[in-house]
């Protein structure tokens, strides 16, 4: 697209000398009574004064001269040089287009010209029927020139009450015909107005961008807005200066282009407005709401919701998809990391409930096709009511929630542990949400006294995750928990995916009575330089970490092996391993072995127990554990994943099948692929439109996979509290 | 060109201010010709269905001047350029800067050049 700028020429244009007639022509009163809007030409007929470029409301600008479209001439060599563009290009951009209307020329020059875009436009259509005619207009003049053939115009009136901070005038532009919105160009920013990086403080440039840029419309960005630069350069400028990238600006730029293009429900789908409902009566900050939906081919449903104010807010929004109604859909945020599971018929009846800190926003992508959905049977709560309106559920609830909630919960993160494994395989970032927190919230619906709702008002999103069961013939109880996941990121991952598990840890596994080798070959990679076995490395057991793992089992099971855990006043804990005496011959035989495979003086009875590599000594054991990570790693290379995977470059190819299960001597793990959903799972999880499972009737898996979830609560090494808290409200 | 979808995104470029950097960083003039199919490409790949130049049309020397010799406009230069020079107020990019337009953009078109420098208003 280039520039087309019609009003105007510079003052030394070839039609300056050759054809004078095409601009307006001042007089000497005019340039005595106005010389900065009237400049002295040489032409071919003699000295003239020409008329400087202007609009109706400034003085005029000095390096241009105003062309007259009263003369039909002029216009047709305007065309002359449209058609001229339209051959070498895809569109124009035309610098304030609205100049030239009629109505608008004359106010300023005096002189009523034809109306010039529609011919000009139709002329360069019918030749070029795809090029583009993008008009920069202002003064409420957009409609008409659409109408008079510009395929977009300028949206300055979005971006003015963008920046003015209130979002009701906006709501109210956007309720415009999408004959109309469909032909706006929405920016945030151009060469013409200021950076919005300086004009905007960051929270608030966010939600704008995103109210701007999942509106229907031309998307139209401007260079350097995505590194944040706050410097507008002016076009008579050849030069920028240099401003360093704003990190934050550029990846939310980077995640938000990804949004609009990888997903074609915003490209080429249907959008509609959703007007903000009073999250209850009386709160006016439902107001401060601007919310979309989209709709695309293949069920594609995206919600679009942005608080445009500096104060928190609430709202329902009531979803204009009215087949979600009796499915589960869960709501995932594309410019973000929340999720929510929600019942559809309430989200399309009641509407979304939404409670947002100051310019929070979410991009949801709502899908009915759960990966790991909470059961439903939450909800089948059996209470005698006997009294709609004053009946207390607390008590009555808890056996039944805390049970649903735990199993719930345990399920989910199963689920998420199996499908992390497998998205290792295929070189996919694995990622944990936690569930930080619960909340129950119960609602009593009475034939009398209406409905109340409990207060369950949180930080995020509040979930009408409903599941409603008829209680007595006067009332009706529903069922409506919060889920709040929150995220392992940063330094909780680091610590709790990425840290060697302690080999106190391993010590006490073994104490607990989990068998050595199922916990040694899981949690070590070497002890005193004997490799375990890797999968991921393809390499195989030392001979003599296999035997220490069977002399290690046996010690266990004559409880020959004890552990003592020492606090020195450095501060360090040491863990201690000892060989207890033992007056079976048979068993002393077996600690000396051990003590000889591990290298250390056979007399010793205490040993020290340390992490990291093998130091040489005598006298200690050094343990190099794995991380969950590590562990995880492990396990991906034993995945079945389909041959076809690996030789497309999917997935990074594994150990074959059969050795997996056969040759190994470390806990199998057995995950199968299927392309149908499996029968009789004891997990299983969709990812690249396949399943992965363990099937139920392999205890062996099932064994390894607990010790890993177990595994998981050791790794958490105490960075938050324990999670998560499930608050069930008693008595409302 | 490929199929134009509903919503299509747009990026303006100001491209004497861009072909100036990347002169800078590549130590040698650069013009439009020059620009390769990976940047083109990259265009592509962030879902822009349209590239706007501005400012490509060739700048005379009387606009020039203009810009130039405006006192108001030199105040407002220098504060966003404090070692602001001559050379930095309306000087064409190069002068073998062509007309080109990013038809390529969608993967089917190509740079459809025209040698002809296309002389029209200095201004926008």
């Amino acid at each position: 697209m280039l520039d087309f700028v019609p009003n105007h020429t510079a003052p030394d244009h070839p039609w300056v000398k050759t054809n004078a007639d095409y601009y307006v022509e001042g007089s000497e009163e005019a340039l005595a009574a106005a010389p900065q809007n009237y400049l002295r030409v040489a032409t071919d007929k003699g000295p003239k004064i020409l008329a400087y470029g202007r609009d109706p409301n400034f003085p005029g600008w000095p390096d241009t001269l105003q062309l007259n479209y009263a003369n039909p001439e002029l216009q047709g060599a305007r065309i002359e040089e449209l058609m001229a563009i339209g051959g070498k290009c895809d569109g124009v951009r035309c610098d304030m287009a609205m100049l030239l209307l009629p109505e608008i020329f004359q106010r300023t020059w005096g002189v009523t010209p034809e109306p010039f875009w529609p011919k000009a436009t139709a002329a360069v259509h019918e030749r070029y029927p795809a090029f583009i005619f993008m008009a920069e207009v202002y003064w409420d003049l957009e409609w008409t020139l659409q109408h008079q053939g510009f395929d977009y115009c300028y949206d300055k009136r979005l971006y003015d009450r963008l920046r003015d901070g209130h979002a009701e005038p906006i709501r109210g532009h956007l309720l415009a015909g999408l004959d109309y919105q469909d032909k706006l160009a929405r920016f945030l920013e151009n060469h013409d107005e200021p950076r919005a990086a300086s004009e905007l403080p960051w929270p608030q440039h966010q939600a704008a961008a995103i109210i701007t840029f999942l509106s229907p419309g031309l998307r139209f960005f401007h260079h350097g807005q995505f590194e944040g630069a706050r410097v507008r350069v002016p076009t008579h400028l050849c030069r920028g200066p240099i401003e360093p990238t704003n990190p934050e600006v550029a990846a939310f730029y980077a995640r938000l282009l990804q949004v609009t293009k990888q997903n074609g429900t915003f490209r080429d789908g249907v959008w509609s407005q959703i007007q903000p409902q009073p999250a209850w009566s009386g709160n006016w900050t439902s107001d401060c709401f601007i919310a979309y939906a989209w709709a695309g081919p293949n069920d594609s449903r995206h919600v679009v919701a942005v608080n445009y104010a500096s104060n928190q807010a609430q709202c329902r929004l009531p979803l204009p998809f009215p087949e979600f109604r009796g499915k589960q859909v869960r709501l995932t945020d594309m410019m973000g990391t929340e999720v929510y599971d929600r019942d559809g018929t309430e989200l399309v009846d009641h509407g979304l409930y939404i409670d947002h800190s100051p310019w929070h926003f979410n991009v949801f992508r709502a899908a009915d096709d759960l990966i790991f959905a909470m059961p439903q049977r939450l909800s089948v709560v059996a209470l005698g009511l006997a009294v709609a309106a004053c009946a207390s559920i607390g008590p009555a609830a808890v056996p039944h929630d805390r049970i649903d909630y735990a199993t719930a919960i345990g399920d989910s993160w199963k689920a998420q542990t199996l499908l992390n494994i497998v998205k290792l395989r295929y070189a996919d970032m694995p990622i944990f949400l936690e569930v930080a927190q619960v909340i129950a919230g119960y609602q009593l619906q009475s034939a009398l006294t209406g409905s109340f709702a409990a207060g369950n008002v949180t930080a995020g999103l509040v979930g009408p995750f409903t599941a409603a069961g008829t209680a007595t013939a006067a009332g009706t109880y529903t069922d409506r928990p919060t889920v709040i996941y929150s995220p392992l990121t940063g330094v909780d991952f680091l610590k709790r995916l990425m840290t060697p598990i302690p080999p106190s840890s391993v010590l006490f596994m073994l104490q607990s009575g989990y068998a050595a080798e199922r916990i040694m070959p899981i949690m070590l990679d070497s002890i005193n330089g004997l490799n375990n076995e890797s999968n991921r490395l393809r390499r195989p057991a030392d001979p003599k970490f296999t035997r220490l793992v069977e002399l290690m089992r046996e010690g266990q099971l004559a409880g020959a092996i004890q552990i003592r855990i020492e606090h020195p006043k450095e501060g360090a804990e040491n863990s201690v391993l000892i060989f207890g005496p033992s007056k079976d011959p048979q068993l002393a035989e077996r600690g000396k072995e051990l003590k000889s495979i591990l290298g250390i003086k056979p007399d010793l009875r205490e040993l020290k127990v340390n992490y990291g590599g093998y130091s040489g000594r005598d006298d200690e054991i050094d343990m190099m554990t794995r991380s969950m990570l590590q562990i995880m790693l492990e396990f991906a290379a034993n995945v079945q994943v389909p041959e076809s995977d690996v030789a497309q470059g999917k997935a990074t190819p594994g150990l074959a099948d059969a050795q997996a299960v056969g040759a190994l001597s470390g806990p199998p793990l057995r995950v199968l692929a299927t392309d149908t959903p499996p029968q009789d799972a004891h997990v299983a999880v969709q990812y690249d439109r396949r399943w992965f499972w363990i099937a139920d009737t392999d205890i062996q898996s099932k064994n390894t996979f607990g010790i890993i979830m177990l595994l998981f609560s050791i790794a958490d090494t105490g960075v938050r509290g324990s999670a998560p808290v499930v608050t069930i409200p008693a008595n409302q | 060109m490929a199929t134009i979808p509903r919503y299509p995104s747009l990026f303006q470029i100001n491209t004497r201010v861009w072909l100036q950097r990347l002169s800078r960083e590549a130590g040698k003039p650069i013009t439009l010709a020059d620009i390769d199919d990976t940047t083109i490409d990259g265009f592509a790949q962030n879902g822009f269905d349209w590239i706007w130049l501005l400012s490509v049309w060739q700048i005379g020397a009387a606009g020039r001047a203009v810009s130039r010799g405006n006192p108001q406009w030199r105040v407002e230069f220098e504060a966003i350029l404090p070692d602001l020079t001559e050379d930095d107020i309306s000087a064409p990019a190069s002068r073998s800067l062509t007309i080109l337009s990013a038809t390529r953009l969608a993967g089917r078109g190509r740079w459809r050049g025209s040698a002809k420098s296309w002389r029209s208003a200095a201004s926008s």
